[in-house]
């Protein structure tokens, strides 16, 4: 191991921010610029090559899953890709649904040429219309009662001579036929008077006989004709029905013809008309209109809970977006967005409708849902939001992989309700689902759902940033300027146009990178040009970009300001000046919402003989979590390994996040916990001046930590309050310099000498820097030169080791010796 | 002379005549709309006829249903428990109509001969008489069609001083049910429609059978409605309605 031989320089300036040269544009002002749509999709070239892929793809299951961070312009560059598409070989047809005049509980569905769905709806209308006033016309036609009345007759005469001749027969024998309020009775008669009781009983035996037999056949002769009576009135009524039946059929036939004349080149639809005119003719008197002869009839009829019978002959156009009286518009295929994917909104479904208590329905209540509307087309959906909708996801699934769409209500499927619904007919489904997802949404569903894989072939993974070189900075600035144009935006000049890009730099987290985030960078576009036109500028530029930026931390710099405040009132114990044993800055990140900063936090360190344990006080206290836990863990190896190979680690260390009261999260720190620990061993005080940030592994390198820049403008804000002398300064992992992009007033104070950053590699260069004294060497097998800072830890531990290790009156002896030498060092 | 012209007659009745054998929807509202126009008593009368009560008391007595064709015993109690429920309904009935109309109403019953109960009414008041009902009617040919005239006012025109009133009765009934109106007259007479002038010339038995000829075939249709006069000499009309009214199936008007 090669350890430093002196201290380590700092940065120089111009490593601390890799601005953006605006001298890298070849305009003025971004009005020169020729950008075009295409413009905005920058650095996307994987996720666009997949989009092409699966827009192409006909075959089942290649469905698009989009992943990505939020921002990066998911659905803006995959619907602009889409609407580029080409239109598909044949356009989506029209569907309708129609009564199923043979069980009407099962709706059909009638698929129909684009257009033709409306035409077909529209004709239905129309006979609809005609038929209501044509048919009660020809029921009430002078014809039509005439014949009515012509079989009425001729069975009122049937029957009537029947009953006559049953009369007539029984008055020949002196008894009348009488009709009692029930029915008909039979009398003995004289002198056209009913007779009496007393009168009958005064008869002669053999005559009262005589009636009472006559009377018995006269009323097997009335049964008879009564018998008679119920067979004429069922011919009477075949007469009738075959009487409506015709009258209807001369109604309704020709208007009928001519509709299926019209979609002749449709099969299905002449059956449909066929079935619409037998229906007709079966149940013409439901074309009739009611006329209530009395009030109480009519307010009854108003009060019945069935929809109108005619409703059955009306035509249900799922998805009416095609004006057939316009020209025809281009056939492109639907691209549809559903928001809110409930399982009804996706599958569609069956309304009722509340009459006096019920609730009924008919195949005109069923709803289309997004993927009829999709139907032939693309569905675009977000992931989270149909995994949020009960049943919604296994609902596409299932209409994906049966490639059908079946309307199906949950609450009969559940058996939650039980009002009367429909079973629709499933209608064939032809869609491309884009699911919209982050990437962690996306490798969960890989790995638990199974169909998952098999429905959705195609991910479009789009790029969080970019390469940053002169030429990406060029296309960087062709995206801004299509931006401002797009939205209407006063020009950028080349420094507004570099400072947004160094913004996107600084987002990245990364000089070497630039974010795609283009929601951020579109708002920052926008807000820029609002302080420009606030300023009454014709362009904005660099410094109305920096405005903006400074705005929008403004604006979410509350907690911030509060935490420095605490700071800066010593509430919270922060030094920036003096030296002390044990004690270190180091750097802590806060993310609230978009907007993240870093405040120092004191990080101290006590040794102590002990069995080799590092009490990492934040895990005993459940505040840790794992990745700060492992990082303690792998200082305890570090020690053990570096400073104790050969013999058991007699040393107790705590270590401890002061004045924190929140979970700790990351291994950032493990580097300013190591140096705690090294300067708690060695008993070497560290500069307060400095704040230190990096993880370390077993080894001793410092790795590379997130948010670099905002621990460092955290710590630097601390110390510029309190007061620049020279002496501030952060020592940061030196694979994160390549990300430094810290705000000017940092440059400038580095640039000054005010303040100052250092790379390190290793923790010697940290801890070097930070106490002051040299790490000392140790690699070669011989020990560091004495005073350095490893040569005190190992004699440290060396004594730590012999007092554990020694006999019980060796062991009181040292503590002895151990107190009168911190005695003394005081 | 019109009907509007002709001044309202206050306190008289208009008598609705009913038995267990009527028709009686018909009558009841034909009577409920004579009432309103003369502003005048809904009065309504119903007579158990004595001949039902007479075969009530016969040993023999049995009843067949027109419904079912079964045969049952009929006895005297029994035939009166349906008499009075007959009665109590149709009293229902012309109290609804009544009150519908805003009209006082009354409602007698009387036992006897339907026929004569009907004419020992007082003989200025118009009366109705509903028709017999058909022995098996017929149920309607298409239970929604719209009728576009409702039936017949048939008026039988004599060379009588009251003929023209009778007339003007039924064209307003005409109007008012929507109708159309038929003029039947003896073959002495002048031609339908017109005014008659002058004594008859016909003895009135030789009138109510012709008269009674042509109103046979008329009066099974139950949507009809017969308007006669009342002033004819009462022997004349009642040996008219003896033969007409057994196979009367619409209700007839006494004006």
């Amino acid at each position: 191991m090669t350890l430093p031989s002196s201290p380590l320089p700092p940065l120089p300036p111009e490593r601390l921010r890799s601005a953006c040269d605006p001298a890298v544009f070849d305009f003025d002002t971004t009005a020169e610029v020729g950008a075009s749509a295409t413009d905005l999709v920058l650095g996307q070239e994987r996720a666009v090559a997949a989009i092409d892929f699966a827009v192409g793809m006909r075959l089942d299951g290649f469905n698009l899953f989009v992943l990505g961070p939020p921002g990066v312009g998911k659905h803006s560059v995959l619907e602009r890709l889409l609407a580029a598409a080409p239109a598909p070989a044949s356009p989506p047809d029209d569907w309708c649904y129609v009564n199923n005049f043979g069980d009407a509980q099962r709706p059909r569905a009638l698929r129909l040429p684009r257009g033709r769905g409306a035409l077909l709806r529209d004709d239905m209308n129309r006979l609809l219309e005609e038929l209501q006033s044509t048919i009660p016309a020809a029921f009430d036609s002078d014809e039509y009662r005439a014949r009515v009345e012509q079989v009425d007759h001729e069975y009122n005469e049937l029957q009537q001579r029947a009953f006559e001749e049953v009369a007539r027969a029984a008055g020949a024998q002196g008894i009348a036929l009488l009709r009692t309020p029930a029915g008909f009775s039979f009398a003995p008669m004289r002198e056209r008077e009913v007779m009496g009781p007393e009168e009958f009983e005064k008869l002669p035996q053999d005559e009262r006989e005589r009636i009472g037999e006559a009377i018995t056949r006269l009323q097997q002769d009335l049964e008879k004709v009564i018998l008679r009576v119920a067979g004429w009135r069922r011919e009477r009524f075949e007469k009738l029905k075959k009487l409506n039946e015709e009258v209807t059929m001369f109604a309704v036939g020709s208007r009928v013809d001519e509709l299926a004349r019209r979609h002749a080149d449709l099969p299905e639809v002449v059956a449909y008309l066929d079935a619409v005119r037998k229906d007709v003719v079966q149940n013409a008197e439901i074309f009739h209109k009611q006329r209530p002869e009395q009030p109480f009839e009519g307010m009854a009829a108003g009060m019945s809970a069935d929809l109108p019978p005619t409703r059955r002959y009306l035509v249900n156009l799922l998805v009416d977006e095609h004006d057939a009286a316009a020209p025809a518009p281009a056939p492109a295929a639907p691209v549809l967005r559903e928001d809110n994917p409930t399982y009804a909104n996706l599958v569609g479904r069956v309304e009722h409708m509340a009459r006096f208590g019920a609730l009924v329905t008919d195949f005109n209540l069923i709803r289309p849902g997004a993927l009829h509307r999709a139907n032939g087309g693309y569905l675009l959906l977000d992931v989270a939001r149909v995994l949020g909708q009960p049943f919604a996801w296994e609902a596409l699934k299932r209409a994906l992989t049966t490639r059908e769409i079946r309307i199906e209500s949950l609450g009969q499927q559940y058996g939650l309700v039980s009002t009367v619904s429909l079973e629709p007919q499933p209608i064939p489904l032809s869609v491309k689902v884009v699911l919209f997802g982050d990437r962690q949404l996306y490798y969960l569903l890989h790995a638990y759902d199974p169909d998952f894989a098999r429905l959705f072939k195609v991910a479009a993974d789009f790029a969080d940033d970019i390469g940053r070189d002169p030429a990406r900075e060029r296309r960087y600035g062709a995206m801004i300027a299509a931006l401002a144009r797009e939205r209407g935006l006063m020009p950028f000049d080349r420094t507004g146009v570099a400072a947004v890009i160094d913004d996107a730099a600084r987002t990245a987290g990364d000089a070497g990178k630039l974010s795609l985030d283009m929601r951020r960078v579109g708002d920052l576009v926008g807000e820029a040009e609002f302080w420009a036109r606030r300023g009454n500028r014709t362009q904005v530029g660099a410094a109305e970009v920096a405005q903006a930026v400074a705005a929008r931390v403004a604006r979410a710099d509350r907690i911030r300001e509060r935490m420095a405040e605490q700071i800066a009132r010593g509430v919270v114990l922060i030094d920036t000046a003096g030296a002390t044993v044990g004690q270190v800055n180091g750097l802590a990140v806060y993310a609230l919402g978009e907007f993240a900063f870093a405040q120092p936090t004191r990080i101290t360190a006590t040794t102590r003989l002990g069995d080799g344990q590092v009490i990492d006080i934040e895990r005993e206290s459940a505040l840790g979590g794992a990745i700060h836990a492992k990082g303690v863990l792998i200082l305890s190896g570090y020690l053990a390994s570096r400073y104790s190979a050969r013999r058991a680690l007699s040393l107790s260390a705590s270590l401890v996040f002061e004045q924190t009261y929140g979970t700790v999260e990351g291994d950032s720190a493990s580097l300013a916990e190591l140096c705690a620990l090294l300067s708690s061993l060695a008993d070497l005080p560290i500069r307060q001046s400095l704040a230190v940030t990096g993880s370390v592994n077993q080894k001793g390198k410092v790795q590379a930590i997130g948010a670099v820049n905002e621990k460092i403008e955290g710590f630097f804000d601390i110390c510029a309050a309190r007061g620049l002398d020279g002496s501030h300064g952060v020592l940061i992992p030196a694979a994160n310099a390549a990300h430094l992009m810290l705000r000017e007033d940092i440059v400038a104070a580095a640039r000054a000498g005010r303040f100052a950053v250092w790379a390190v590699a290793h923790v010697d260069e940290a801890i070097e820097i930070l106490t002051g004294t040299p790490a000392g060497r140790d690699d070669g097998g011989g020990a560091p030169d004495r005073g350095t800072v490893n040569q005190r830890v190992l004699a440290k531990l060396a004594e730590y080791h012999s007092l554990r290790h020694a006999p019980a009156g060796g062991r009181r002896a040292g503590a002895v010796r151990k107190r009168r030498n911190d005695e003394r060092r005081r | 002379m019109s009907a509007a012209a002709e001044p309202a007659r206050r306190g008289e009745r208009i008598w609705v005549a009913l038995d267990s054998a009527s028709q009686s929807d018909r009558a009841l509202e034909v009577a409920a709309l004579l009432a309103h126009r003369e502003r005048a008593e809904l009065a309504g009368l119903f007579v158990e006829d004595v001949d039902l009560l007479r075969l009530a008391g016969l040993p023999l007595a049995s009843e067949i249903s027109p419904i079912s064709a079964m045969l049952r015993p009929l006895g005297f109690a029994e035939l009166e428990r349906q008499l009075r429920s007959q009665a109590a309904g149709l009293e229902r009935e012309l109290a609804r109509l009544a009150r519908g109309a805003g009209l006082t109403w009354s409602f007698q019953v009387r036992r006897g001969k339907p026929l004569a109960e009907a004419m020992a009414l007082p003989a200025a008041d118009v009366m109705v008489i509903a028709g017999r009902r058909p022995a098996a009617p017929l149920p309607p040919a298409h239970g929604r069609v719209p009728r576009a005239a409702r039936g017949a006012v048939i008026v039988l025109q004599d060379a009588s001083p009251a003929a023209a009133r009778t007339l003007a009765l039924a064209r307003e009934l005409t109007v008012r049910l929507g109708a159309t109106l038929e003029v039947v007259a003896a073959a002495t007479e002048p031609a339908a429609g017109t005014r008659p002038a002058g004594p008859p010339r016909e003895p009135p038995g030789r009138l109510a059978r012709a008269a009674g000829a042509v109103l046979d075939a008329q009066a099974r249709r139950a949507d009809a409605l017969l308007v006669l006069s009342a002033r004819d000499p009462a022997a004349a009309t009642r040996e008219l309605l003896e033969d007409l009214l057994p196979a009367l199936h619409c209700p007839l008007v006494l004006a």
